[in-house]
């Protein structure tokens, strides 16, 4: 696909253009003791949250501080950045890019990112030999943000055709203090076809009225399996946007755990699938309102081409005693194919009175009305079916119409706005 | 502009129009009118290449070409326009997205460059002053919780803004207030020159009033049963369908 080319590049631009060297903590168990050092003493608790990610931290600290891992952790509005094998690139604290260092030996995709890197190096160490040995490999990332930025942190996992068969797992930790906001990308990006298999798990805290506006984008190469698991807590008046757009790898699981734990937080999610060829998607999301007066709204909408399936089941579950609950949910499909396969249900389980729960879904083909309609007007089919296309695209479009990610997706999508 | 020699168009193997004829000729405005089911949307839809009629035998001859080997989007390039009895509403496509695209694959069809968003705008707006259409419905998702009039009114906007050649209005004064169906018929009369032809399938001869068509057709099992001028549609409306079935006879 033409679109698939322009994301790529917009990617390479990114970092290439943006990218500053810039001093960076490479004392690692230094920076381990002052990690360890500052957490009891932050303000905001980890008792507000139901994970409990501290003692998680220090335990999965603990247990990769022989391992080649690289970890940025905010403390206090400082950004501490430690890195053994992977590089980490800082772009004026804005966008952080991990490469497995496997990934470039011999790579053309990639080489020019190294020479760059490598240019201004002093800063990344390449442990080549040593990551060839490695076949499961734990990555990861831990953000403790207790002030606002006032940028978008940008978070970009480049997967690559230089990998060998391996199965890789990366866990992430997000953690925001009371009424820190931040808007997080998440990229997940690759180019040609590899065979690997990823587990992605976040975690993410919401203290008291923290804002995360949260876009990922998945497109990885063919042959790649990928698991994900996403829990959230959300603490009272804590909000927090969602998009969504997944166009890749050939296989991949993801649930979606959140819990509305505080009065007046709020879920919202809006998610893009669009599956040709072989792959297929499966997305289990559960709501969990908690809390009196939460509110959550999910879209979904899933596009099937080819042979390709997926799935969305989204499940809104009410607690008892959680009154004045406002949700929605809405789902569809849309058959591209003969051959594809689409699966949206969208469920309620409700244990309370006094809720308000909205829920849709529907499954099919593009209205042969609607197409026979363009067409008598002289639009041609592909043109018609492009314009129908949109038209459902617009529902999950993100609601930040100034977003990187709205502008990738119209476009990739050919929107044509009069 | 439009001949139908011997046309039969069948649905699903059920015959529809049986040896059908019909001759309009460049500048004219023919009215078809007949009973419920007679098959008026029916030759309407196959005009436009609709593929779920197939159409069995005869030939449909537009501006000296065969229409039948042309596909609908071709049809509409070519200057064809078909205003639908029952218009979809489109949720998410802007109408002026639409009616833009539309404009752009037609003039780019014809090899004239495309119309650029501030000219297209200054054509949009004046056709929906013709009509007396708010501007506000041009914002509007297409015929998206537009009233039945609306939708009508809107087609009659398309209508201005691609300048057809031929002009096949199917009930469009179906439903419609006093005012909706004057605007329609004042959207017709600026359209109406000699270089241009309509085809208007009505019940009511209200519109023919305002339109003043050149000559009335009578359709009924799929075949066309009595032509005359314009009265005809009042002679209609006095002895109603039934005075036809005795009464076959070309007057
Ligand atoms: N898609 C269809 N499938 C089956 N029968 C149809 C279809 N469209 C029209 N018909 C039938 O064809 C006949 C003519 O219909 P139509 O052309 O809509 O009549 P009119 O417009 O004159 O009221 C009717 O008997 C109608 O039931
Ligand atoms: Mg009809």
């Amino acid at each position: 696909m033409v679109g698939w080319l322009q994301i790529q590049l917009s990617l390479k631009m990114n970092v290439m253009d943006k990218v500053l060297p810039q001093q960076m903590e490479s004392n690692w168990p230094e920076w381990f003791e002052h990690l360890k050092a500052s957490w009891p003493s932050q303000a905001y608790s980890s008792e507000s949250t139901q994970l409990n990610i501290q003692p998680e931290c220090e335990a999965w600290l603990a247990e990769h501080q022989s391992d080649e891992i690289y970890r940025i952790v905010w403390i206090n509005g400082v950004l501490n950045v430690s890195c053994s094998s992977w590089p980490v690139l800082n772009e004026l604290d804005q966008v952080i890019t991990t490469l497995p260092s496997y990934c470039m030996r011999s790579n053309e995709q990639t080489a020019w990112l190294k020479a760059y890197l490598e240019e201004r190096s002093g800063w990344v160490q390449w442990l080549p030999n040593r990551a060839e040995s490695l076949l499961n490999i734990s990555d990861g990332i831990c953000i403790d943000l207790l002030r606002p930025l006032d940028r978008p942190l940008h978070l970009i996992h480049w997967v690559d055709e230089s990998i060998p068969s391996n199965h890789m797992t990366l866990q992430h930790m997000i953690r925001l203090g009371e009424g820190v906001s931040l808007d997080l990308c998440q990229w997940s990006v690759g180019s040609n076809p590899v065979s690997a298999e990823f587990n992605v798990d976040s975690h993410i805290c919401l203290a008291e009225k923290a804002h995360l506006n949260i876009s990922t984008i998945q497109q990885l190469p063919e042959g790649v399996t990928l698991r994900g698991l996403e829990t959230m807590c959300l603490d009272a008046h804590a909000q927090c946007q969602a998009t969504y757009w997944g166009m890749g790898a050939s296989c991949f699981e993801q649930h979606t755990d959140i819990r509305l734990r505080g009065l007046h937080s709020h879920y919202a999610l809006r998610e893009l699938i669009d599956l040709n060829g072989t792959q297929c998607q499966h997305h289990h999301v559960h709501v969990h309102h908690q809390a009196e007066s939460t509110d959550s709204q999910q879209t979904f909408c899933v596009l099937g081409q080819d042979r390709s399936k997926g799935q969305v089941l989204s499940r809104v579950i009410v607690d008892e005693g959680a009154f004045n609950i406002d949700s929605k949910q809405s789902a569809r499909g849309m058959l591209l194919s003969p051959g594809a396969q689409i699966e949206v249900s969208p469920e309620l389980e409700i244990y309370a009175d006094a809720v308000q729960c909205q829920h849709g879904a529907s499954v099919g083909a593009l209205d042969a009305d609607a197409l026979r309609y363009l067409t008598a007007r002289g639009i041609s089919l592909d043109q018609a079916q492009q314009l129908l296309i949109q038209a459902l695209i617009r529902n999950v479009l993100p609601d930040q119409p100034n977003s990187k990610m709205h502008a990738l997706m119209m476009k990739y999508y050919e929107f044509d706005e009069v | 502009m439009l001949t139908l020699h011997n046309v039969s168009v069948n649905i699903d193997d059920t015959p529809i129009l049986n040896e059908f004829n019909l001759e309009v000729p460049q500048g004219e405005v023919h009215a078809i009118m007949g009973p419920n089911g007679s098959g008026k949307s029916t030759l309407s839809r196959v005009l436009m290449g609709d593929e779920c009629y197939q159409v069995t035998q005869g030939a449909i001859m537009y501006q000296g070409e065969d229409l039948m080997a042309l596909s609908p989007e071709a049809r509409a390039h070519q200057g064809l326009f078909l205003g639908f009895q029952y218009p979809v509403a489109i949720p998410g496509v802007n109408n002026m997205t639409f009616l833009k695209t539309a404009l752009n694959a037609k003039r780019k069809a014809l090899g004239q460059s495309e119309c650029d968003a501030m000219s297209f705008m200054q054509l949009a707006e004046s056709a929906a002053q013709t009509i007396g259409m708010d501007l506000a419905f041009l914002k509007r998702d297409f015929n998206t919780d537009f009233s039945g009039g609306e939708k009508k009114r809107n087609e009659i906007l398309q209508m201005l803004v691609l300048e057809p050649k031929l002009v096949i209005l199917d009930e469009i004064d179906s439903g419609l207030d006093i005012d909706a169906l004057q605007a329609v018929a004042l959207g017709i009369n600026a359209l109406r020159d000699a270089g241009r032809s309509f085809i208007l399938i009505t019940h009511y001869p209200r519109l023919l009033e305002l339109v003043q068509p050149d000559r009335v057709h009578v359709m009924m099992s799929g075949q066309i049963v009595m032509s005359g001028d314009y009265t005809l549609a009042n002679t209609l409306e006095e002895k109603g369908y039934g005075w036809l079935a005795s009464n076959t006879v070309e007057s």
